[in-house]
């Protein structure tokens, strides 16, 4: 059975983002309105509905990595990456996440789909270059 | 660890032999009871689903301090497929959803792998978008169906009208890979995998008995200076109590939801901190349907981002101590009933440190 969610995953790996002509195009494939197509897409934070491609850093700040200085380290990544939270760059977006399942290993972070974990102030810099995000 | 056993399917060829209402009769007897949270009594849902035409099996786990669903995807995937075959038999199910949560995607390949060599049933894997909500029993329902994975109403419940319209039940995977072993001899029913987190030596995964002390499960893990014990983000918080029990009915005596996801935190720890922590979880992760939840919890929120800049004033720590009761009573479902729990039993329990914060 094709499931929506994963027709919109295979766009948003592929591509890095979904536009509204793969909504447009979704919704005759699933035969459905744009507008149910868009109402569903927007639910999920996986799906960037924002403009472009461009590199999702999530730093988790749910409780234990919170009490691991969670909060703390997306301080210091700000600071590095001379951004906000929630801000587009034009290369990369940094955002505050909820648990990603490795709280024995907090603090973590994700870039798109790679997971770094025990996170140091100086890890995160080193990750930083080898991203090429520096 | 009895769930990081190989039964190599011979626990489904025990189960084969005997019908499905016999399997059924077989898990009420072991006395399992759910490990998705709710602690519902197994043998006795698959009754009342039976028989379901889906299958869901729930391992969407994404509670802050917990993580034993991908201690299993990790370490033994197919005892939770094998578990998924004696359902299906008992349920007389056609199909299963293997619904994973995003960041757990890197283990479909191997799961797949095990389904195409090993089971009898048609299994699809449905990997989630990032959401917390979908771990609740009717929000999963939506969001396989496409939609928003906003929760529905109950009733009716989903094993009257679920996916589709159809019958439907959902089981967690530690539960269905407890199904498996309900079929071993040496079967332990108190069994649960804690997830250990926060200020000690060995954070991890452990199977242990339901009952046990907090002396014997800190010395294991090796906490530092424990002050607290949380239970993930919605279950509670306590002080450090040597001779604590474990278990549901002990916990709950103390106001508290006995959650198997324990974080430990040190005396250098703030309580409100943590819970500006959880209030901010809260916040984000609600699906928006009921306004008690949702605004209740964005308030919530405003007000301990206050005190990174100033104290309370009282009438504002008053307005927390409401909202802790009206968004619970508000709520529609487990999230926003229970999203209140861990700052009511901080302040019960930490109240010199709440006391600090205001004016
Ligand atoms: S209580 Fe919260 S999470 Fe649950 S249905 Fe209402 S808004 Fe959604
Ligand atoms: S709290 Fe950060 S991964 Fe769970």
């Amino acid at each position: 059975m094709e499931i929506l969610l994963q027709h919109l995953q295979k766009i948003q790996d592929k591509n890095g983002f979904i536009t509204q002509e793969d909504i447009i195009a979704t919704s005759s494939k699933f035969s459905k309105s744009p507008a149910e197509i868009y109402e569903a897409t927007s639910f999920y934070s996986k799906f960037n509905l924002l403009n472009g491609p461009k590199k999702i850093i999530k730093i988790c700040d749910s409780p234990t990595c919170h009490i691991k200085d969670g909060e703390k380290l997306l301080g210091v990544a700000e600071k590095l990456l001379n951004t906000k939270i929630g801000q587009d760059e034009k290369k990369f977006r940094l955002e505050s996440c909820q648990c990603l399942g490795e709280c024995d290993k907090g603090p973590v972070m994700m870039i798109d789909n790679d997971l770094f974990t025990n996170l140091t102030e100086k890890k995160l810099e080193q990750i930083f270059k080898e991203q090429k995000i520096l | 660890m009895q769930i990081k056993r190989k039964t190599n399917f011979e626990n489904f060829k025990k189960a084969k032999k005997i019908s499905p209402g016999g399997v059924i009769k077989k898990i009420e007897k072991s006395g399992l009871c759910g490990r998705g949270g709710a602690n519902f009594p197994t043998g006795l849902k698959w009754k009342m689903c039976k028989p379901s035409k889906y299958l869901i099996c729930n391992a969407d786990e994404s509670e802050p301090g917990k993580f034993k669903d991908k201690f299993i995807l990790e370490n033994n995937p197919e005892l939770a497929i094998e578990g998924i075959n004696i359902a299906m038999h008992a349920l007389k199910a056609q199909q299963c959803f293997f619904y994973l949560r995003e960041e757990y995607s890197k283990f479909k390949t191997a799961l797949e792998k095990i389904i195409k060599e090993k089971s009898e049933y048609d299994i699809q894997i449905v990997i989630g978008a990032g959401s917390y909500i979908c771990g609740e029993e009717t929000a999963i329902l939506n969001s396989i169906e496409g939609l928003r994975a906003e929760t529905r109403h109950k009733p009716p419940y989903p094993n009257e009208f679920g996916l589709f319209g159809e019958k439907t039940c959902i089981n967690n995977i530690e539960t269905l890979c407890r199904v498996s072993l309900v079929f071993e001899d040496d079967y332990e029913n108190e069994n649960i995998l804690f997830s250990i987190s926060g200020d000690v030596q060995n954070p991890g995964v452990y199977e242990e008995k339901q009952g046990i002390t907090l002396k014997y499960l800190s010395e294991k893990v090796g906490a530092i200076d424990p002050k607290a014990i949380f239970f993930c983000a919605s279950g509670g918080c306590l002080p450090f109590q040597k001779d604590l029990i474990l278990s549901c009915k002990e916990i709950a005596k103390t106001g508290n939801f006995f959650q198997t996801g324990i974080i430990f935190v040190n005396h250098d720890r703030n309580i409100p901190d943590i819970c500006r922590s959880i209030t901010q979880f809260f916040n984000d992760e609600n699906c928006g349907k009921c306004l008690p939840c949702r605004e209740g919890n964005f308030r919530l929120l405003q007000l301990f981002q206050v005190i990174l800049e100033r104290k309370w004033t009282k009438e504002e720590f008053q307005i927390i101590e409401d909202l802790i009761d009206f968004i619970p009573n508000g709520s529609q479902c487990g999230l926003g009933k229970s999203s209140t729990t861990t700052l009511k039993s901080a302040i019960k329990y930490f109240k010199n440190e709440f006391d600090k914060l205001i004016e």
